[in-house]
């Protein structure tokens, strides 16, 4: 869908033709859900949360001005109602490991061999323990990387979104690959723990 | 080892083609001929991978309840209600305390969360449900034993039929049950999940302070009678229950339902309407600057004794969207 088709819609349904909403939701429902899934880590969250994001991205359409694709616009909110959804699941948990920790001022740990394109392991079970391995970043770390991979977003854009200055962004981003690789190598064999179980939200690294 | 720690971070934006271009020709070589450094490469690559690929395709039914719910909303936005929303969670609390069994309601889910969560709440919650309702009602002996054992009159009360209707006269409220038939005729599992759970209809309600009780008047404290349509407005926005996503118990937090209300908030039902709704009431908390409500049927003691010995009330408990400031402050106007 071009931007032209996009902000078509939006006008329709600006002036009440609901139906046409449909047309958008079809278009980013796949990115939006797997968006979710990857913040929330299981299915039935990603699918409050989608909802949620769509008709939240409904009930603000009035104003929504097209400064920025709607498809992106859409993403941050989606990323913005998972992270509402983790803080009131966080005040669960029972750590606090707080954003900027010590973990952040540690060398980073150089992974290991199986991350080779030439490496013997089969790449889909590579990819689902680096997913279980994302659901244990902390919530924001996972956003910010979330909004560079999923949605795409540049620097430029990512600093504007979240407000803070471009080299913030840079560093974030890094961290958070950073404790990836410590979370992927350090904490010993995801495969072998039962990550699958304390995968709603990541909420243990809260 | 060599201080390649330096070029870590410049491998993070390579990634992300946000390198200046002589910076990136400049690690391209070094990447050429640094082991530890090529690793780094790898693994940021393929984070990017796992992230970015293999997405799966949502439900089917993503877009079709975001339409529902869509229209839905279109069409009734102007009626000020309270509702609550069919949480998974305030779900489990109406499937405890009348047994699943009998709420037949519940046949289609399968929903694991709810099971789980049922097992863990039921001694706490088939207490508290003992607990408040006996000095209320008793003419029986109320137990949780009795929430196993099914009446016919207790059944009736699941099919209270508060029809969601948006009627066009001057109702300013609108609570009422989903029918029972929702959900096991083939209504859309999904859109159970997602309707009201409670929704009624009422042209007036009183305030009382503290606990009410039906069966001795006399020691109701009545405070107002709200009639008004402005004020019913205004009050119904304080107690509607907080929008879906975001209703949540907690299980520590019931300990505060085995002391007395605040307020308890009675609506005598519209006979007019519908002869076979109860009135309703709802008990109100102040925790933690938030308002917790209880809403449930209010059930007189009828004159069969044999009626009278088994029932048990549905009673949901959820997180109202007005703040105890604002209530205050709305009860303060009222005495004026």
């Amino acid at each position: 869908m071009t931007r032209e088709e996009e902000n078509l819609i939006i006008s329709k349904v600006q002036n009440g033709d609901t139906a046409s909403f449909e047309k958008l939701v079809l278009e980013n429902q796949t990115k939006v859900y797997n968006l979710a899934l990857r913040m929330v880590g299981n299915e039935e969250d990603a699918f409050d949360m989608s909802q949620e994001a769509f008709i939240k991205a409904y009930n603000s359409l009035g104003s929504f001005r097209g400064e920025s694709r709607f498809s992106v616009w859409l993403y941050r909110l989606t990323t913005n109602v998972c992270l509402d959804f983790l803080r009131a699941e966080g005040r669960k948990s029972f750590s606090s490991l707080t954003y900027l920790s010590d973990d952040d001022e540690k060398e980073l740990e150089i992974p290991d061999e199986r991350f080779s394109p030439e490496a013997a392991i089969e790449k889909k079970e590579l990819r689902e323990t680096v997913k279980m391995g994302l659901l244990k970043l902390p919530k924001e770390y996972r956003a910010i990387l979330l909004l560079r991979e999923i949605d795409g977003l540049s620097y430029d854009e990512i600093a504007k979104t979240l407000s803070i200055e471009e080299g913030t962004v840079k560093s974030r981003i890094f961290r958070a690959r950073k404790r990836l690789c410590a979370i992927l190598s350090g904490e010993g064999n995801i495969l072998n723990s039962n990550s699958s179980k304390d995968s709603k939200g990541g909420v243990k690294h809260e | 080892m060599n201080n390649c720690s330096q070029y870590f971070e410049l491998i993070s934006a390579m990634i992300d083609g946000e390198l200046e271009t002589e910076l990136e020709s400049e690690l391209r070589t070094h990447l050429e001929h640094c082991d530890e450094c090529k690793r780094v490469y790898n693994a940021f690559k393929e984070f990017s991978n796992a992230l970015s690929k293999d997405f799966v395709r949502p439900p089917e039914i993503l877009s079709k309840s975001i339409m529902q719910r869509v229209n839905k909303q279109k069409k009734g936005t102007k009626k000020p209600f309270i509702f609550g929303r069919f949480t998974a969670v305030a779900a489990c609390l109406a499937l405890i305390l009348l047994g699943a069994s009998r709420f037949g309601f519940f046949d289609g889910l399968n929903n694991n969360k709810q099971i789980e969560k049922s097992s863990l709440r039921s001694a706490d919650i088939g207490e508290m449900v003992t607990n408040s309702d006996h000095e209320e009602f008793n003419t029986q002996n109320y137990s949780s034993n009795s929430l196993q054992e099914n009446t016919n009159d207790s059944s009736e009360q699941i099919m209270i039929k508060g029809d969601i209707n948006e009627t066009e006269e001057d109702v300013v409220f609108q609570f009422g049950f989903p029918t029972q038939n929702t959900g096991v005729n083939g209504t859309n599992i999904e859109d159970i999940q997602k309707e009201p759970l409670f929704l009624f209809e009422a042209k007036e309600l009183s305030i009382y302070e503290g606990k009410y009780s039906s069966n001795d008047e006399q020691k109701n404290k009545l405070l107002f009678t709200v009639k008004n349509e402005e004020e019913l407005t205004a009050f119904s926005e304080l107690l509607t229950a907080v929008p879906e996503g975001t209703t949540k118990y907690e299980i520590d937090d019931d300990q505060f339902v085995k002391s007395n209300p605040k307020y308890t908030v009675y609506i005598p039902a519209d006979k007019d309407k519908n002869s076979k709704i109860n009135d309703k009431m709802i008990s109100i908390w102040y925790i933690n600057e938030e308002i917790w409500g209880v809403i449930q049927d209010v059930r007189k003691p009828t004159l069969n004794v044999e009626n009278t010995k088994d029932f048990s009330i549905e009673k949901i408990l959820y997180k109202a969207l007005g703040s105890p400031n604002k209530c205050e402050d709305f009860i303060k106007k009222l005495g004026k």
